[in-house]
Parts: C-alpha cells; sequence; structure tokens
C-alpha cells in the first residue's frame, strides 16, 4: 500500500549547523544510542518531535492506538535484549501509554517511554491536553524526567537508556514539554555522555554457596524470568548440566533452559505441572535465580518449600528477602556470579541425589500432561503443543510466541515448547488483555527472521484489535491463532469453581466473525470448528505468505488443568480431565 | 492496628537524595506503596541535597527490605536506619556500595545508626 508522502526537513546528520532544535537534538541523541525503531503516535505537543523524525533513519511505527506502541515496544525489548521506544504526545496519548508501562515495570522490561508535554508556560494550568503523566507514572516506572531545558536533553537522553538497561531493567519517562523541543540552541552542546557500566563483582558467598549445594540431598534450581533479562541462559545452563539437578521455571523462566530438557521438571506455580510442585514442597535447597516468589508461583507463601533452605540469587537486592527468607542471598550480576558458581561447584557424591533425581522423574512421569481428550471438539492444549512442534524451531528461525492473557496463556505456558530464552513473550506480572498482538509485531520487527505466532483469545484480542491495521500497513508478518471460546474464559472457569457457577458477565457469545474481520484489516483468515480440521488449519497457517489469522473455535467449558485454589498450598492442586 | 503490631517498635531513617524534579514525592510514595506509613516527615535542604528524617508507624513488613527499596531510587544516594525506639542496639551503618551485599540471615543492605 502506499502511505502519504512527507517531506522530510533536513537530515539531523546533515553538517553541523550552528544552531540545533530541541527535538532535532533529541532524535539525533536517540540515534547515536543505536535506536533505529521506534513506535508510537503523534499529536500535538509531540508535533515537533514528528517533524524531525523523517530522514533521521529511525523507523517510525505508527500504531493505532498509544498502549499498542508501548507494548510493542516492550515486545521488541524483550525478545531483542535492546531498549524499546515509544512515543506520544500530551494528554490522552501519554495516558493511553499508562497499561503499556505498568506491563513493562511488572516484567523488568526496557522501555523508554517519550511524551510531548504542553509548553512549559502552560503546565499547571489546566491547558487542552495537560496531563502530570510524570506523577501519573511514578509508581510504575523505574525513573522519569521532565526536560526543563533543550540543553539537558543529551544527559537525559543519555541517562534514561542507561538506567532503562542497566541493572534491573524497567521502563524511563521523559516527558518532554513543547517549547523544549522547539527552542533552538547551540549545535557545539550538543554531545552525548558516556555511562559506564559497573563491573560485576562476585561476593565472596559463592564458596559458600557450592558448599551448602554439594551437601544437598534434594536440591532443586528455580530459575524465574531474571535469568534471559540478564541474558544468563548460558552459564544457567552449564550449571544445570554439571550439578545435574532438576530443575522448575517460572512462567516467565520459560526457555532458561529449554523446555525438553530432561532435568527441567516443568512449571510451578497456580497452574504449574503437578510433579514441579510436588518436588518444590519435598526439596530441601531451593536455588532461586532471577525470581521474586510472585504469589502465582508460591501458592500459599507460609507454606511453601516448607522443608528447603534457599539461596537467592537475584541483581536486584531488594527482592532477597522480600517475600521468603533467604538462607544465603546471592545479589548482583546474575552472569558473573552464576559463571563463578559454575567453576567452582564441585560434586563430591553424586550417589548422593541419585534418588531424588529418581524421584523427580518418577514424578514426571506420573503426571505427564494428558492430551487424549474425548470428543470432536478442537482441544486448545493440543493444539497448542501440534503447533509447536510442526512450527520447527530451529537455531536460525526460531518459534517466539507472543500470547495474551487468560486460559490460553496458561495453555502456551505449559505446552508448547521453548528451547531458546526470550522466545516466550507474556504478560507475567500485569497480566495485560491485549498484550499478545502488540507484542508480536514488536517481536517480529526485532527478529524479522523468527517465526512469530501470537496466541489469543477471544476477550483479548479485542483489548488491542486495532493493531491489525498496523499488521497491514507495515506487512509484518505475523501469525494469529484465535482461541475463541465466546467467553472470557478464565474468569468463567473461576465463577465456576469459586463462585458456585453464578457466571457474571463473561458471556463474549455476540462476538464478530474474527475471520471476516480479519479480511477487513488486510490479513488472511481461516476458522476452524472441528479436531480434524486443526492439522490443515496450522498447517496453512505456518505456512502462510504474510499476516495469517487462524480463528479456532474451541469448547466453551473446558478448564485450564491443574489448579491451585487460591489461598491453598502448591501440593493441592485440583484436577480435572481434558475436555 | 492490632496489639502485635502496635507493640513493635517505629522505624525511623535517615535518607539523602538529589533535590531533583519529584524526588522527595517519589520516595514518599514508594513508602506509602509499599504498605508503610509515615507518621512523621522532616526535609533540609543542602545545596542539591535534600536530607529527609521520617518515622513511619509500626508494621508488620520489614523495614529492611524497604530500606532496599527505597536506595535503589535513583535520585537515592543513602539511606540510614536509625536506631529504632524500643529497639536493639543498632548494627554500624551501611551505605549504599554495601548494600546487600551478603547475610546469612534475611538480608540487610540498610542497617542502623545512631541518630
Amino acid at each position: 500500500m502506499s502511505l502519504p508522502e512527507h517531506t522530510p526537513g533536513p537530515h539531523p546528520d546533515s553538517p553541523p549547523a550552528a544552531t540545533i532544535s530541541g527535538a532535532r537534538l533529541l532524535v539525533r541523541c536517540l540515534r547515536e544510542l543505536g535506536v533505529d525503531l521506534v513506535f508510537g503516535y503523534p499529536g500535538g505537543a509531540i508535533m515537533p518531535l514528528y517533524d524531525a523524525l523523517p530522514g533521521s533513519g529511525i523507523r517510525h511505527i505508527l500504531t493505532r492506538h498509544e498502549q499498542g506502541a508501548a507494548l510493542a515496544a516492550d515486545g521488541y525489548a524483550r525478545v531483542s535484549g535492546r531498549v524499546g521506544v515509544c512515543l506520544a504526545t500530551s494528554g490522552p496519548g501519554a495516558t493511553n501509554l499508562v497499561t503499556g508501562l505498568a506491563n513493562s515495570f511488572l516484567d523488568s522490561v526496557p522501555v523508554v517511554a517519550i511524551t510531548g508535554q504542553v509548553a512549559s508556560p502552560l503546565m499547571g494550568t489546566d491547558a487542552f491536553q495537560e496531563v502530570d503523566v510524570f506523577g501519573i507514572t511514578m509508581p510504575i516506572v523505574k525513573h522519569s524526567y521532565i526536560v526543563r531545558s533543550t540543553a539537558d536533553i543529551p544527559y537525559i537522553i543519555a541517562e534514561a537508556f542507561h538506567l532503562a538497561d542497566t541493572g534491573r531493567p524497567g521502563p524511563v519517562l521523559i516527558d518532554v514539554p513543547k517549547d523544549v523541543t522547539v527552542e533552538q540552541i547551540s549545535a557545539d552542546e550538543a554531545s552525548l555522555p558516556e555511562f559506564i557500566q559497573e563491573k560485576a563483582m562476585v561476593p565472596p558467598t559463592i564458596a559458600l554457596v557450592t558448599e551448602v549445594m554439594a551437601a544437598a540431598r534434594k536440591p532443586l534450581f528455580y530459575l524465574g524470568g531474571g535469568v534471559e533479562i540478564a541474558f544468563a541462559e548460558d552459564p544457567v545452563r552449564e550449571l544445570v548440566d554439571k550439578t545435574g539437578f532438576p530443575c522448575v521455571s517460572t512462567l516467565k523462566g520459560l526457555g532458561s533452559v529449554p523446555t525438553d530438557h530432561p532435568q527441567l521438571i516443568g512449571m510451578l506455580g497456580m497452574h504449574g505441572s503437578k510433579a514441579a510442585n510436588l518436588a518444590i514442597q519435598e526439596a530441601d535447597l531451593l536455588i532461586v535465580c532471577g525470581a521474586r516468589f510472585d504469589d502465582r508461583a508460591t501458592g500459599k507463601l507460609d507454606e511453601f518449600a516448607p522443608n528447603a533452605r534457599v539461596i537467592h540469587m537475584d541483581c536486584d537486592p531488594a527482592e532477597i528477602g522480600k517475600l521468603r527468607r533467604a538462607d544465603i542471598g546471592v545479589p548482583g550480576d546474575l552472569v558473573a556470579n552464576l559463571q563463578a558458581l559454575a567453576g567452582q561447584f564441585k560434586a563430591d557424591d553424586p550417589d548422593r541425589i541419585a534418588p531424588w533425581i529418581d524421584h523427580c522423574n518418577a514424578l514426571c512421569r506420573k503426571h505427564a500432561w494428558d492430551y487424549d481428550a474425548p470428543g470432536e471438539k478442537i482441544y486448545a492444549p493440543k493444539l497448542l503443543k501440534d503447533m509447536s512442534e510442526m512450527a520447527g524451531d530451529r537455531d536460525d528461525r526460531r518459534l517466539i510466541v507472543a500470547c495474551d492473557v487468560g486460559q490460553h496463556q496458561m495453555w502456551v505456558a505449559q505446552h508448547c515448547r521453548f528451547r531458546h530464552p526470550r522466545t516466550h513473550l507474556t504478560s507475567g506480572g500485569l497480566g495485560t488483555m491485549g498484550y499478545g498482538l502488540p507484542a508480536g509485531i514488536g517481536a517480529k520487527l526485532a527478529c524479522p527472521d523468527d517465526l512469530v505466532v501470537v496466541v489469543s483469545g477471544d476477550g483479548s484480542i479485542m483489548m488491542n484489535i486495532q493493531e491489525l491495521a498496523t499488521l497491514n500497513r507495515y506487512d509484518i508478518d505475523v501469525r494469529i491463532i484465535l482461541l475463541d471460546n465466546a467467553s472470557l474464559g478464565m474468569v468463567r472457569q473461576w465463577q465456576e469453581l469459586f463462585f458456585q457457577g453464578n457466571y457474571s458477565e463473561i458471556d463474549l457469545s455476540d462476538n464478530p466473525d474474527f475471520a471476516d474481520l480479519a479480511r477487513v484489516f488486510g490479513l488472511a483468515a481461516r476458522t476452524i470448528t472441528l479436531r480434524s480440521e486443526v492439522d490443515a488449519g496450522l498447517d496453512w497457517l505456518l505456512n502462510a505468505n504474510g499476516p495469517a489469522l487462524l480463528h479456532v473455535h474451541i469448547d466453551p467449558r473446558a478448564n485450564v488443568w491443574p489448579l491451585v485454589p487460591p489461598g491453598k498450598n502448591n501440593a493441592t492442586m485440583m484436577e480435572g480431565d481434558p475436555t | 492496628m492490632n496489639d502485635r503490631i502496635q507493640a513493635r517498635p517505629s522505624t525511623r531513617f535517615d535518607i539523602r537524595l538529589s533535590n531533583s524534579e519529584g524526588a522527595l514525592v517519589r520516595t514518599l510514595g514508594l513508602i506509602q506503596r509499599r504498605g508503610f506509613t509515615v507518621s512523621s516527615v522532616a526535609m533540609r535542604t543542602h545545596g542539591n541535597e535534600l536530607r529527609v528524617r521520617l518515622t513511619l508507624a509500626p508494621c508488620e513488613r520489614c523495614p529492611d527490605v524497604l530500606g532496599r527499596q527505597i536506595v535503589k531510587l535513583h535520585d537515592v544516594t543513602a539511606v540510614d536506619r536509625l536506631k529504632d525506639r524500643a529497639g536493639p542496639r543498632p548494627r554500624p551503618q551501611l551505605r549504599r556500595a554495601l548494600a546487600g551485599l551478603f547475610s546469612t540471615r534475611p538480608p540487610t543492605a540498610v542497617e542502623g545508626a545512631e541518630a
């Protein structure tokens, strides 16, 4: 399709002029920091910045809602490890970023959000499209700035990127009043400061950790999302292989070690595998790597891993001892600490843990997933398992799955295979319905050679359905599996189990025809209803030429099993039959 | 507030932070969000530095964890936990550089110092 033509202004890298506007200076700083892609939506207060973008070498992706821009930047950052950047104007543009920023904050994703603001003299006067986004976002950003002077732009931009990306990553907001972007300053003032990464120090406690590990009889690695955030998968895998210890993973830790690794028991927590939850309850030592004892993972905290001593390794010292007492806390750089641990660990008596390994393997066999669901209706767990196998996840063409929130999110975590880190995009902390599609867009733009599949539900997809237009506009090759149970399935499941079947506001049987809707947006689409159609449907989707949507009708009564009831410990899982 | 909590000593922190936009609000907001109640606060400016001394109402949550959360804020340069009014003799003060390096007990990155 053809897009409206734009006459670019002077290139920001063109020969230095005597003066430079704040907007061009800001864009130049972004370029110097290596930014080549941003997501955003223009508007009044940020127009000077948009005026500086064309010809700058920065590609701008126009999402159809600012939340889509923030979540796409999140997806981009998660798969690439680079800072994602999103732009929005003041007022409603800025407030529309809020959910995306909160999402990145709770999942520790490096994002820099740049918002336009009304001109400085108007701030505090209830001006048109004025809102205190600096104040609104304070609890959900790692740090934030209001740029008060054009000359401050280089320092603030450089520091914002440094903060977003170092230590425990997170979103940083930069609010830029319009007059600051319009003002001209001397180009000589426009140099970008450099921030130096602090050298990682390995704490002396590593020696003690190795002693405790070597003495344990029922040790277990507990791998969280911090592993892939820190790019610590190699030392983790080395340590897991070297020790022979079994491991469990949190939702966000999936992919730290391949999910088909023989030592991985499974995901723990509310919808984790029963084997993983039982193993945790029996373990005498947890080696926690980049995890934070989230309530969805631990169940009733007082009864979680009652027999275990805890070694807690995390880059964020504030997480150690926050919810579960650590017998040994190892704060600091996860890569350096895990490498040191792998280097120093010696198993003095490997036979000591042999019975434990046998026991964990027996738990895995006993509680293996059952895909033999009766009936002809499509069984979503089996479909997702088949999809991840058919997708042909390879080193040179990884499968990246971006999912939304609800039952399908848990089915993805339980049944898709993840062999690589940073390939499972899920809104773990905030649980943001509407995350999947924009995150998939960000992921595909970051990793164009990989296969990106968005798995969504009929509730979640409608939260950011407008981003189908973004897929079409830029021909972003994202494949969508839409699992449609004509209801808000997870809410319905909880109402069935914990609210005496009093179904309240969960019916979505008046959904639009999603295949027709996708076609209206310019995507290829198909609908399947019967189990016998699954193979052909997946084959069509995975081999489509460009963005496509497979609309899958599933049984509205299907539940996610197993389930730890709220307030119970992880050993008391409810189980149901596949339907 | 139940009796068990009321019997606990109040917690006092001395916090140094840069006098940058939003720094004080950010710090107090964090304390509130983490479940603590500020019962008194005093602030002085020293050039580009703010020095805030505050007392928190007794709380079931661990003040040492709160101290580590405060010290993570970019604007904050140092956090000292002052001697509890009814508590044991405090340990020597540790500053940001030593925050949470290691402990075999529940880690305490920010520990007590004489007022």
